[in-house]
C-alpha cells in the first residue's frame, strides 16, 4: 500500500515571490582581457577611478591573490557586476569573502544578493542576512530592504512580519522604489502592521515616482479599473508609458498593442511593433502572439505568413491557447508553414489545455472525417466530438450515438445533456434522462451528479429523494464536492427511513459495480 | 521513530485489558448460572458496548432472563428496546406493558418513564393526567427529572389545569440544584411573561446556567437572545457560535464541524511530523497511519486528503486500532472520502467503543440520533463479523 499527499509548500510561493522582487543579477559576457605582467597597483588604482573596469580587473588578481584586501575586493565587485568581463559568481563570493574577512568592510549587500540568488545551488539565506545586518548597521537602505524581506518569508532569520516592515519601512523612507512598492503591498495586506489603504495608495504612488515598474503598472491597473483610485483612463495611460519605457514587460505587450490596433491611443503602428518585439524578445508570449497577427494580416508590416507562424509558433510552445488555436490553423491550411496534419492536432490539442471549444470543435471535425483515424485517437477524442456535436453538427451527434451503443458511458453522458437540455438539437427530456442513467451507472461521476440534481427536482424523472440521495451519495463518494452539500440539503429534507433507504441502495450500487 | 509507533499500535493492538475481559468472562458465567444480578449488569454492558462489543440483540436476551425472574431494571430497560426496536422487533405495545410490570416496583425512575410513555402516548394512548400523577409520585420520591416533567404539564395545562405558579414552583428548586432542563423551563417562563413579568436578563441568566450544561435547547435560547439583543447586548458572532454548538450548522450552509477523535493513550497528532508519519505508515504502522490520516484532515481538509485519509484509518483499522476505527467511522459518517453509510459508520465506532477509546462510544450515540433501529440492530451485526474476522486473523 502506498498513500501519496501533495506538498504543500506556502512558504516556498513566498520565496518565488521574494526572488522575483530581489531579480536575477544577469550576467553579461565580456571578452577576458590578455593578461600580460601584473602591473602596479597604483595603475589598477588609477584604472578602478577611471572607470576602465577591464584594465583593473586584469590587473588585480595578483594583489588579490597576494592578499591585498582593497584588491580583493574590487576585483570581487567587478566579478559579481559583470563589469569588465564576464559574470563569476563564485569567484566574486570567493574575493568578497576574503576582502571581509580582512576586515574590509565593503560589498555586504552585493555579496548577500549572490547568496541569495544562488541558482542553481541552494541559496545560503544565513549568510546573507548576516551580511545584510552588517550592512544596516551602516545604514545602508538596500540593505534594509533586503533584511526586510528575509524577515517577511522567514527565511535566514526568524520569520517576524513586524520586523520585517519596520526594515522595509526603513528603506522606503530612504526613497528606495521596491520598498515603497513592497510597503504599498504590505498596507493593504495589513501585514506586519495595521492595514491602511490610504498608506498602501500613498507608498504606491511614491515608488512610481521614484521609478518602480511595478508600481507604475499597478496604479495603470488601478486607474483603468477604479479600484482604490478614482478611474481614469488618462492617467492609467500615463503609468503605463511610463513603466513600458522602465522595461516592464506586460506594460511594453499592452501598450504595444494599443498602439497597434490604435486602442486608447493614437494609432502609431510602428511604437506598436517596436513595443511588441520589445516584450516578445524577453519572451512574452502575448505579445508574440500580435506579432503574428501583425503579420498574419498585414497590419504595420508586409503580410507574411512565415513570420507570422515563426511568432505564433514561440508563443504556443509556452501553452498560450489562441496562438496554438491559430498555429493549428496554419499547419492544417499549410499557411505559412508546410501543411502537417500531426502538428496541426499537436497544437489544437495543446488550446484545449485552454478550453478552447473552437480547438475541440476542430479536433471533432478531423475525427468525424476520419483524418485522425479511430487507431490513433486519444481516449479525450470523444469529448472533441462531442462538443462539434453541441454545435448542432448531426454526423457529429450520430457518431456519439454509435459510441453510445458499443457501451462509452462518457458518450451517454454527453448525449444526456445535449437531449435533456436541447443543445445543438431539439430537447428530448426521457431521452436525455435515459442516456443520463445509463452514464451515471457506467461510473461518470458528473452524470451521478447530474442524476442527483433530475431526480431531486423531477426534472425528466420522476421526483424520487432517495434515488436523488443515493446518486449524491455516490458522485461524493467519487469526490465530487457539489455532491456533498446536496446530498447534506437532500438529507434534511427526508426522514431517517429514506436516507437509510438511500445509503443501502448506494451501497448496493457500489458492490454491484 | 518507526519504531516507537510500531511498539504503541502493538500493545493497543490487543484491544481490551486482561483485568476487564475477565470480567465479562466471569459475568458471562454468573449470568449462565442463572444470578439474576449478572445477567443484568451484563446486559447493561452490552447495550452501552463498554469494553465489550455493543449488541442490543444479546442485550435483549439478557434483559429478558433478567426480567423473567422479577428484575425491575431489566424489564424496564427491554421495555425501552421493544419501543425502539433495538435487538428485537419494534413492538411499543409489549414495551409498554414492560415498562409498566417495572413501574409496580415503585421504583422512582420506572415510574417517570412509564409517565412519560403515557405523556408522549408511547405503545399506549397519551393521557397526560395519569402522566402527571405518576410523575407526581416519582417527584415525591425525589425524582428530579419527574418534579420538571410535572412542571412541564402545569405549565402547558396538560392533564392538569394550567398553573403557572406551580409550574415555577415546581421547576426552581430543580433549577436552583443545577437541572439543565428546569433552568431552561424557567427562562422561557421569563421570556414569554407567563405568569410573571416579562424579564429578559432573568431569562439569559437562566439559559446560560442550562446552555453551560450544553443542553442544546439552551444554547439555541440563548442563541436566539444574543442575536436579538434580548437582556444582553446583540452579539450576532456570539449566536452563532451557541447555534454551532447546539448542532445546528448554521442556516447559511455553514457545515457542521467534522468531529475527529484524537486517541489520548497515543502521540497527539503534530503536523510537523508528516514526513515521519508518511514513511511509517507506508511501511504499514497503524499508529502512523491514524496521525497521517488525522493530520491530513484536520490541517487540509480537501477532498483528496478525506479520500486518502479515510483510505489511510481503513488500513489501521483493519489493523486494530481503536483510533482509526473511530475515525474511519466518523468519516464514513458524514460521507467523507467514502460513501455515506451509517450502517458501516457506527460498525466502526462499535468496534473503537469496544476498543475501549475514550469518547468514541458518547460519539457513537450522538450520531444514533439520525438512525433507523434497522440501521443500529445492522451496524450491530456487521460490528459482531468484524469483530470475530479480526480475532481469527490476530490468533
Amino acid at each position: 500500500m502506498h498513500f501519496n499527499i501533495l506538498p504543500i509548500s506556502r512558504k516556498l510561493a513566498l520565496l518565488l515571490a521574494l526572488l522575483a522582487t530581489t531579480g536575477l543579477v544577469q550576467p553579461i559576457h565580456a571578452q577576458q582581457a590578455d593578461t600580460l605582467e601584473p602591473p602596479s597597483l597604483e595603475s589598477v588604482e588609477a584604472a578602478w577611478r577611471a572607470g576602465d573596469f577591464a584594465a583593473a580587473r586584469a590587473g588585480l588578481l595578483a594583489h588579490a591573490e597576494a592578499g591585498v584586501p582593497v584588491a580583493q575586493y574590487r576585483l570581487g565587485y567587478m566579478m559579481g557586476t559583470a563589469s569588465g568581463g564576464p559574470f563569476d559568481r563564485e569567484g566574486a563570493k570567493k574575493w568578497l569573502e576574503a576582502a571581509i574577512a580582512q576586515n574590509h568592510n565593503a560589498g555586504f549587500v552585493l555579496l548577500a544578493r549572490l547568496y541569495l540568488t544562488g541558482s542553481p545551488e541552494i541559496p545560503d539565506y544565513e549568510r546573507a542576512a548576516q551580511l545584510l545586518a552588517l550592512a544596516v548597521e551602516d545604514g545602508d537602505a538596500e540593505a534594509h530592504f533586503y533584511l526586510g524581506q528575509l524577515y517577511r518569508i522567514g527565511r535566514g532569520v526568524e520569520g517576524d512580519k513586524v520586523r520585517g516592515y519596520t526594515l522595509v519601512r526603513a528603506a522606503g523612507d530612504a526613497g528606495y522604489a521596491p520598498a515603497q512598492f513592497a510597503l504599498a503591498e504590505m498596507y493593504s495586506r495589513g501585514e506586519g502592521v495595521e492595514p491602511d489603504d490610504a498608506q498602501a495608495s500613498r507608498w504606491l504612488l511614491q515608488a512610481a515616482e521614484n521609478g518602480s515598474s511595478k508600481a507604475q503598472m499597478s496604479l495603470y491597473f488601478n486607474y483603468s479599473r477604479g479600484t482604490g483610485f478614482p478611474k481614469d483612463e488618462a492617467k492609467a495611460l500615463g503609468y503605463l508609458i511610463l513603466a513600458a519605457e522602465g522595461g516592464h514587460t506586460l506594460a511594453e505587450r499592452i501598450l504595444g498593442a494599443s498602439y497597434l490596433m490604435g486602442e486608447g491611443v493614437e494609432m502609431d503602428t510602428e511604437k506598436g511593433l517596436d513595443l511588441l518585439r520589445r516584450a516578445a524578445a524577453k519572451g512574452e508570449a502575448g505579445a508574440q502572439t500580435n506579432l503574428g497577427y501583425a503579420y498574419a494580416s498585414g497590419t504595420g508590416v508586409a503580410q507574411d505568413d512565415a513570420k507570422a507562424a515563426e511568432w505564433y509558433k514561440l508563443a504556443a510552445d509556452q501553452g498560450l491557447t489562441r496562438a496554438a488555436l491559430v498555429l493549428g490553423d496554419l499547419y492544417q491550411a499549410g499557411r505559412g508553414v508546410e501543411e502537417n496534419l500531426d502538428e496541426a492536432i499537436k497544437y489544437y490539442q495543446i488550446a484545449t489545455m485552454g478550453r478552447s471549444q473552437l480547438a475541440e470543435e476542430r479536433l471533432g471535425q478531423l475525427i468525424l472525417s476520419g483524418a485522425i483515424p479511430p487507431d490513433k485517437e486519444p481516449e479525450r477524442g470523444i469529448i472533441w466530438v462531442a462538443t462539434l456535436a453541441e454545435t448542432g453538427e448531426a454526423a457529429a451527434r450520430d457518431m456519439l450515438q454509435a459510441r453510445a451503443a458499443t457501451g462509452e458511458p462518457y458518450a451517454d453522458f454527453r448525449l444526456g445533456l445535449i437531449y435533456r437540455d436541447g443543445v445543438g438539437t431539439d430537447p428530448d427530456l426521457p431521452r436525455g434522462a435515459k442516456h443520463m442513467m445509463i452514464a451515471a451507472k457506467g461510473g461518470i461521476v458528473a452524470a451521478q451528479e447530474q442524476m442527483a440534481e433530475m431526480a431531486a427536482s423531477g426534472n425528466g424523472v420522476e421526483q424520487d429523494f432517495v434515488e436523488a440521495h443515493k446518486w449524491a451519495n455516490i458522485a461524493a463518494a467519487n469526490g465530487s464536492d457539489a455532491a456533498v452539500e446536496r446530498r447534506g440539503v437532500l438529507a434534511d429534507l427526508m426522514t431517517a427511513e429514506q436516507v437509510a433507504e438511500a445509503q443501502a441502495r448506494a451501497k448496493a450500487f457500489l458492490n454491484g459495480q | 521513530m518507526m519504531r516507537l509507533f510500531l511498539a504503541t499500535a502493538l500493545s493497543l493492538a490487543l484491544g481490551l485489558g486482561p483485568a476487564q475481559a475477565q470480567t465479562v468472562a466471569q459475568l458471562q458465567q454468573a449470568a449462565e448460572a442463572g444470578q439474576v444480578a449478572a445477567q443484568f449488569q451484563l446486559a447493561d454492558r452490552l447495550r452501552k458496548g463498554e469494553g465489550i462489543l455493543q449488541n442490543y440483540a444479546r442485550a435483549a436476551q439478557w434483559y429478558a432472563a433478567a426480567a423473567a425472574q422479577g428484575d425491575a431494571r431489566a424489564q424496564n430497560s427491554l421495555g425501552a428496546l421493544y419501543i425502539k426496536g433495538l435487538g428485537v422487533p419494534a413492538d411499543p405495545a409489549k414495551g409498554f406493558a414492560l415498562l409498566e410490570v417495572a413501574a409496580n416496583s415503585g421504583a422512582a425512575k420506572h415510574l417517570h418513564d412509564l409517565a412519560t410513555a403515557y405523556q408522549q402516548g408511547i405503545g399506549t394512548a397519551a393521557d397526560p393526567a395519569r402522566a402527571a400523577t405518576l410523575f407526581r409520585q416519582a417527584s415525591d420520591l425525589g425524582l428530579a427529572e419527574s418534579t420538571v416533567s410535572l412542571g412541564v404539564l402545569y405549565q402547558g395545562g396538560e392533564g392538569v389545569t394550567r398553573d403557572i405558579a406551580r409550574a415555577i414552583e415546581l421547576y426552581s428548586g430543580p433549577a436552583e440544584a443545577g437541572h439543565a432542563r428546569a433552568q431552561n423551563n424557567l427562562g422561557l417562563i421569563y421570556v414569554r411573561g407567563e405568569g410573571v413579568a416579562q424579564d429578559y436578563e432573568a431569562a439569559v441568566g437562566w439559559f446560560r446556567k442550562a446552555a453551560e450544561q450544553g443542553l442544546p435547547v439552551a444554547l439555541t435560547n440563548l442563541g436566539v437572545m444574543y442575536e436579538n439583543g434580548f437582556g444582553i447586548a446583540r452579539d450576532e458572532a456570539e449566536a452563532k457560535r451557541l447555534y454551532r454548538l447546539a448542532g445546528q450548522g448554521d442556516a447559511e450552509g455553514g457545515e457542521k464541524a467534522l468531529h475527529l477523535v484524537a486517541d489520548p493513550r497515543l502521540l497527539p497528532p503534530d503536523p510537523d511530523q508528516v514526513e515521519a508519519y508518511l514513511a511509517a505508515a507506508n511501511a504499514g504502522d497503524p499508529v502512523a497511519q491514524y496521525l497521517l490520516g488525522y493530520v491530513l484532515v484536520s490541517t487540509a481538509p480537501t477532498n483528496a486528503n478525506f479520500r486518502t485519509a479515510a483510505k489511510l484509518f481503513e488500513a489501521a483499522a483493519q489493523a486494530g486500532l481503536p483510533a482509526a476505527m473511530a475515525n474511519l467511522g466518523v468519516l464514513t459518517f458524514e460521507g467523507k472520502g467514502a460513501l455515506q453509510d451509517y450502517v458501516e459508520g457506527y460498525k466502526w465506532l462499535t468496534l473503537a467503543s469496544a476498543g475501549g477509546l475514550p469518547g468514541a462510544i458518547g460519539l457513537r450515540d450522538d450520531l444514533a440520533a439520525r438512525m433507523t433501529s434497522d440501521q443500529i440492530n445492522a451496524a450491530n451485526a456487521a460490528a459482531e463479523i468484524a469483530w470475530v474476522a479480526q480475532r481469527e486473523t490476530s490468533q
